[in-house]
């Protein structure tokens, strides 16, 4: 027929798609009914360093690693360790066992209001540091490799500078170096708020928070449109499966320690400190100028959550000669759990690392 | 669990059915039944029927619901006025607003409910009669000084009064400030319509008649989100709210003292001395750890700095070559010369 406008619908048209929403719903019925408790984390692991809820876990691969200096792994507070271990199809865990690294990862568990008082240095020395001088005293090493992602990023290059002589190689995944560029929409955001009230005010920061704000930076297409668009899947119980543990990876957040979650924002949310300078853990003060071994910076081209800039300011900040970087095509999410991230982001991790191997 | 499947069944024949008898007569009419409350009504059903599952959808289906049971239906009842008939991109942006309303900005951020977050907005509402009251007689009394024995409780209400009249006012300012970004959004949306007029390019569907509505809004949003006066309205929303929330808290304590029951500042400061201690012994043993590991000094070693070197880089004098830099694969030394100087115990 005839176009009239910006719409080409009939009322043929209309009633399809109605009837094909309806069927889909119908099926979505069988389909949810049929599923099975939706598994996440798929490769095993071991527990071989522990202090309070804060769990250092050794991956188990299909082979033995062939690599001599092992991976730490350590991500943002709000995240959970199978985060870069979601299912089999998608796992950088996975990805870089299956090329001979030897991988672990720091899981920090779910703080209560008994650990309100946590602190980044608590974090930063305390945890990584512990899980890091575990493991290069059962690898008889100077120093290990540490893989950083997102705010665990910003803690590991906090490490990677006060103790350098401890850190072999730096990756940075995803990671805020200059909070202050002009499409940071979450520090926009902190710039105003009296963090010193939000902390005294509720102690940790409730995880629903945490993920409001998030949902917040997108919230047509993370809060409606997504979910308008789960009827396309609902008769497909795989992608329902792969659905709901992305919504298990998103929502499943644990609070967050008040003073850590204050420090944080303040030093780096609202005071941009890697750059200004000034950012202290503890009694001691950051300079990025003094991490010096190899560095390979990974971020996302379409990430909301740490702009491109944001990261890609390291390059001026840290002391390395030997600098790299990796230019994701995808977003904060995808460049863990996309079919891309699994064929890009573990070879260049282990091509990287095999070439600064001794 | 089959009563529920056959709940939604029979719902969604009756919702689509009078769908179909609306879309002959070209569009529904009101009450007929192919309105939002009947999608609701249907979707509803098919909630409850399909969380008859792992209990682990529940909280997914119940984002669904919320969200796709209206807009899905709303898209539908616009589109449906413009088929089969002329129209121009303005009388769709136009249609659209009428359904959506002036703020759906508003709308959408206050289905962002889940648990955690329901309390204050739950006290809010019960508290809203006395508020309204505080408000319309009583707000330029808040901030009288207080006499007597009972004068720091009553301080601590008067305070309470004045955090929800500011957290009024912030909600009041922040939900503007939606309101311009949503007459942004539809003024967007009528231009993405526009675009769509020639042949070749329009909309075929409900469903991309509403992407390119979240692409409008979304644009309209980001433009706000990043902006000073969306910093400044944010800001002083989450101030006033926690103002609220700590008033609300310092009643609660003072409550739960006459009855005898620990407060929450008496654990914290229980627990911030546990912190504190395990803080300090943990920064002595490393530092005993490192006295034991410092080696002798070596003649060849460079000497250790008084102080360790500026910040950053960025405000060292000699910057870093950055054209010298590479992606994956290449990485470029950089030339010695331009190194800053660096703290011999960097390295071992």
């Amino acid at each position: 027929m005839d176009a009239f406008g910006p719409l080409n619908i009939t009322a043929e048209s209309l009633a399809e798609e109605a009837n094909k929403v309806q069927r889909k719903l119908e099926a979505g019925i069988g389909t949810l009914r049929a599923m099975d408790e939706v598994d996440f984390g798929v490769t095993a692991r071991e527990e071989v360093w522990r202090d309070g809820k804060t769990v250092l876990y050794r991956f188990r691969g299909e082979r033995e690693p062939t690599a001599e200096v092992p991976v730490l792994v350590s991500y943002a507070l709000v995240n959970r360790p199978y985060m870069v271990d979601l299912q089999a199809d998608r796992s950088l865990v996975k990805g870089l066992l299956e090329r001979g690294e030897d991988v672990y990862i720091i899981d920090w568990g779910y703080p209560d209001r008994s650990d309100r008082f946590l602190t980044l240095e608590d974090y930063i020395e305390r945890y990584i540091g512990g899980a890091i001088d575990h493991l290069r005293k059962a690898h008889g090493l100077d120093a290990v490799n540490l893989l950083g992602i997102c705010q665990g990023g910003v803690f590991s290059l906090c490490y990677a500078a006060l103790n350098p002589h401890k850190v072999k190689n730096l990756i940075t995944m995803v990671t805020p170096v200059d909070f202050h560029t002009a499409d940071n929409m979450l520090s926009n955001w902190n710039r105003e708020i009296d963090v010193d009230l939000l902390v005294d005010t509720l102690g940790n920061i409730p995880a629903d928070m945490m993920n409001l704000t998030y949902l917040m930076l997108k919230p047509w297409r993370l809060f409606a449109q997504k979910y308008v668009g789960m009827v396309d899947i609902l008769d497909d119980k795989r992608a329902m499966e792969d659905f709901l543990r992305m919504e298990k990876w998103i929502f499943d957040s644990p609070d967050q320690a008040g003073e850590a979650f204050r420090e944080f924002n303040t030093q780096f949310f609202q005071q941009n400190r890697f750059v200004t300078g000034g950012a202290k853990i503890g009694e001691r003060e950051v300079h990025l100028g003094l991490v010096e071994m190899p560095i390979l910076n990974i971020y996302a081209e379409q990430d909301h959550l740490v702009p491109p800039d944001a990261s890609r300011a390291l390059r001026d900040l840290a002391g390395t000669d030997d600098y790299t970087e990796l230019s994701f095509k995808g977003g904060h999410i995808g460049i863990y759990v996309s079919g891309r991230a699994q064929k890009e982001v573990p070879q260049t991790i282990h091509d990287w690392l095999a070439k600064r191997a001794r | 669990m089959a009563q529920g499947s056959d709940d939604f069944e029979a719902l969604a024949r009756q919702y689509w059915g009078a769908w179909g008898d609306a879309l002959r007569g070209v569009t529904p009419q009101a009450g007929s039944g192919a309105g939002m409350q009947g999608f609701r009504d249907a979707l509803g059903a098919w909630t409850n029927a399909a969380s008859g599952g792992q209990g682990g959808f529940d909280n997914v289906l119940g984002h669904f619901n919320r969200q796709n049971g209206d807009w899905f239906a709303r898209m539908q009842q616009v589109a449906a006025q413009f088929a089969g008939r002329e129209h121009g991109a303005q009388d769709v942006a136009k249609a659209w607003q009428r359904a959506l309303g002036g703020n759906p900005f508003q709308g959408l951020l206050q289905g962002m409910r889940g648990p955690g977050l329901e309390g204050l907005e739950q006290w809010s509402e019960a508290a809203a009669p006395w508020l309204q009251n505080v408000r319309n007689e009583a707000a330029s009394t808040l901030g009288m000084p207080a006499f007597g024995f009972a004068r720091e409780h009553q301080e601590r209400l008067q305070g309470l009064g004045q955090a929800q009249l500011r957290w009024q006012d912030a909600l009041s300012a922040y939900n503007a400030l939606m309101a311009t970004t949503s007459q942004d959004a539809y003024a967007r949306f009528e231009a993405k319509l526009a675009e769509r007029e020639e042949p070749g390019r329009q909309l075929g569907s409900v469903r991309a008649l509403f992407d390119l509505w979240v692409d409008a809004a979304e644009e309209a949003y980001a433009d706000t989100a990043l902006s000073t006066e969306y910093r400044k309205a944010y800001g002083e929303l989450v101030n006033a709210q926690m103002q609220l929330r700590a008033s609300g808290q310092a009643i609660a304590e003072q409550a739960a003292n006459l009855l005898g029951m620990p407060s929450r500042t008496e654990l914290d400061s229980a627990h911030r001395k546990i912190a504190e201690l395990e803080r300090q012994l943990r920064r002595m043993q490393r530092r005993a750890e490192a006295d034991e590991a410092m080696p002798a000094p070596k003649p060849a070693s460079k000497p250790a700095p008084a102080k360790q070197t500026p910040a950053s880089k960025a405000a060292k004098p000699a910057a870093k070559n950055t054209s010298a830099r590479s992606r994956v694969g290449k990485p470029v030394k950089k030339a010695a010369a331009r190194k800053p100087a660096k703290p011999a115990a960097r390295k071992r």
